[in-house]
């Protein structure tokens, strides 16, 4: 026989709920998170690998009960006009708490300057420009940093090339221009000749006179602080003009596949920087780095590029800050995520995440990889090496 | 171990070279805006976003089928043809100011060839690698990309097949009594509109045949058209409207000099004295380097319409 429930407990659950006592539902907290990023025009391709993977965190965090992100995403077509108007929109008019994307400094420099006008923090996810760090912004965060391509480039080449002269050549970006510049001076402090520093228009087409200086002046190594798209016209330049090197070095872009795929045998051999890609990945974290490639192929079909990750770590740094204020209110507010985002500690794929008092992240590192056999193996530094590099590399005519 | 220092020391030799080959490539890059510039007036700023079309299909048949960017170059011609056909009752419409109004219609032509790549082939980087396109060979002494001196004899050879078009046959005539003077030539009994269609398409068809060389030597997104026009509207000032000879000319010489100012001076050099040369030029000239006088196709009075 059921149980009939007594009229008075009936009564006292129904004014128990109208005045808001009734059973505990953990109500998840929300977040409108602002993204920024080249999605047309000629960065579109780094622009929507950021995006993806900043997709990939927002979708991550809604999977659990505890946050529920809205993301507004906004494309500043390479253009810093439409980086500022964008931010000024998710910003004002779409509240949104945090702002993250930007896709090199003539973009992210903007973009910073309009969320600190806010008050509202900013995780930028390909940014080098040493300035922007230097301002006494509270509200700018970033998760790269040139000095880890200093480090890793210049120790590569202190302490396994050791060649007598070096050539650079690099884009004329603020990233790559200060870059170059901070390797003139440590090649020059270790008594190492510079004898090519030469600055190019990103996507020329013929290298040639300088790859004639660059042989000229007898330089043995090449370090070519560049845009993956420019060492593929380098390198096959240098194929055809037979310039012998026993080195060659890249900077940005590297690690893409298509470098491997588009030179093919000429690939072999050459030298470039990476902070994560497939298979390569902070120690300790590597099957967060599986699951990652896994839901990335799940999701958008293929082999994540490595800034996927980038635009993956900056989000997941603004949502763990985020989780962090999340118990505090219903919608998380600005100064939350800062102050979160100030005291995290968050272990990703691609670094142990944590922010200096400028914003700097303390743990960034590029590794040195070598195309071997059409794959890249980790040749530097010795505590992350998976591989021996292969120096000096065979002249053109003994492949 | 062989030595590394290998065959050189003819370094303003190569530069020479290199310039020229440069060069040659520049000016069939241009051929298909001077061509529609001279004839219709219509000032093409979606010209290197033809040319990215054609370098996008090229691309695709190189990588699908393995052809030759040489051999896919009539391919690639099609769909850049038929949109330039295509676009021309819509600059029947265009009032005066013709060549004004005409630059605000293609931007916007523009516009919508970028997205339309971007929404198909998506924005990554393409690049037509044939292995032995980067074989270096010897050529006057000095080493050169196989690739590159395969586009520049391309190159010299459509150019050569324009000049015989415009200068030797009767539809070439033709195409010239239209561009001097639309009415008079009507009175003769050639027709206008057909006339602008065929250039129309001629040039959508010279921009697209490009795209596959193009992107042979330099990788492909859907934005980067903005290069080849910029080029295209130097050289056809360069050169002086409507001339194949011209535009030849000034393609060697503004190939010459960006790769001599890159080799002495370094590579920013190569673009201020691109540009330097242009104000020399239309300051010596004021018409560019061929001048009216030597027009194939005529310098002024037709209009698409």
């Amino acid at each position: 026989m059921p149980q009939r429930i007594p009229c008075g407990a009936w009564a006292a659950f129904l004014v128990s709920l109208a005045l808001g006592f009734g059973p505990a539902v953990a109500e998840a907290a929300t977040i409108t998170l602002g993204e920024i990023n080249p999605l047309t025009g000629r960065f579109a391709a780094h622009g929507t690998a950021l995006h993806r993977g900043v997709l990939l965190a927002v979708e991550e965090a809604n999977a659990s009960p505890l946050l529920r992100v809205t993301l507004a995403t906004r494309d500043d077509e390479g253009r810093p006009d439409r980086a500022v108007a964008a931010a000024e929109e998710l910003i004002t008019r779409l509240r949104a708490a945090a702002l993250v994307g930007g896709y090199v400094d003539t973009l992210v420099g903007p973009i910073s300057e309009v969320a600190e006008r806010h008050k509202v923090p900013y995780v930028a996810t390909a940014s080098l420009d040493e300035r922007l760090t230097q301002r006494g912004y509270r509200y700018f965060f970033r998760i790269s940093h040139l000095q880890a391509y200093v480090d890793s480039m210049l120790g590569v080449v202190r302490d396994l090339f050791r060649p007598r002269r070096v050539a650079i050549l690099f884009s004329a970006t603020p990233g790559a221009s200060q870059l170059a510049r901070r390797q003139r001076e440590r090649l020059e402090q270790a008594a190492i000749r510079v004898p090519v520093f030469e600055m190019f228009t990103s996507g020329m087409s013929d290298f040639a006179p300088l790859l004639a200086r660059v042989r000229d002046a007898d330089a043995e190594v090449l370090i070519a602080d560049a845009f993956f798209a420019d060492h593929l016209v380098m390198v096959r330049q240098l194929r055809a003009l037979e310039v012998n090197l026993k080195g060659f070095l890249g900077a940005f872009g590297m690690e893409f596949p298509e470098v491997v795929r588009d030179l093919g045998p000429s690939g072999e051999y050459l030298f470039g920087t990476t902070g994560w890609e497939p298979g390569i990945a902070e120690p300790g974290t590597e099957e967060a780095s599986r699951a990652f490639v896994a839901q990335y192929r799940r999701r958008f079909g293929g082999e994540p590029p490595p800034l996927a990750m980038h635009g993956y770590v900056a989000a997941r740094a603004i949502l763990a800050a985020a989780g962090r204020a999340a118990g505090r209110s219903g919608e998380v507010e600005p100064q939350a995520i800062r102050q979160g985002l100030q005291e995290l500690d968050l272990l990703t794929p691609l670094e142990r995440v944590q922010f200096d008092s400028r914003g700097e992240a303390t743990h960034y590192r590029r590794l040195i990889v070598q195309i071997q056999g059409g794959t890249r193996i980790v040749v530097y530094p010795p505590d992350r090496a998976t591989g021996k590099a292969r120096y000096p590399m065979p002249t053109w005519k003994e492949r | 171990m062989e030595s590394r220092r290998g065959p050189r020391r003819c370094t303003v030799v190569e530069a020479v070279v290199g310039g020229l080959i440069t060069g040659t490539f520049y000016a069939l890059l241009a051929s298909g805006f001077a061509v529609i510039l001279g004839v219709t007036r219509v000032f093409n700023l979606a010209h290197g976003d033809l040319v990215i079309l054609g370098a996008y299909v090229g691309e695709r048949l190189w990588h699908l089928a393995g052809w030759s960017p040489i051999l896919v170059m009539p391919l690639a011609a099609l769909p850049p043809l038929l949109l330039a056909v295509a676009s021309r009752p819509l600059l029947a419409r265009v009032g005066e100011p013709f060549v004004l109004r005409s630059v605000v219609l293609t931007f916007g032509a523009s516009l919508l060839i970028q997205s339309t790549l971007q929404t198909t082939f998506t924005a990554d980087f393409r690049l037509i690698t044939p292995p032995a396109w980067d074989r270096g060979i010897s050529l006057f002494g000095v080493r050169v990309a196989a690739g590159r001196l395969l586009i520049a004899a391309t190159a010299l050879i459509v150019l050569g097949l324009l000049h015989l078009l415009f200068t030797r046959t009767f539809f070439g005539k033709s195409l010239r009594a239209v561009s001097l003077d639309r009415e008079g030539a009507a009175l003769a009994g050639i027709d206008p509109v057909r006339v602008d269609r065929f250039v129309l398409g001629l040039g959508g068809a010279l921009a697209g045949a490009v795209g596959p060389l193009f992107a042979a030597i330099q990788y492909v997104t859907p934005s980067a058209g903005i290069g080849p026009t910029l080029t295209a509207i130097v050289l056809t000032i360069f050169g002086g409207v409507g001339s194949i000879g011209g535009l030849l000319v000034g393609g060697l010489l503004l190939g010459l000099a960006e790769s001599v100012a890159a080799w002495a001076g370094g590579a920013l050099w190569r673009d201020l004295t691109g540009l330097g040369l242009l104000l020399l030029v239309l300051r010596w000239r004021g018409v560019g380097l061929a001048g009216a006088s030597v027009s194939a196709i005529g310098p002024a009075g037709g209009r698409a319409a």
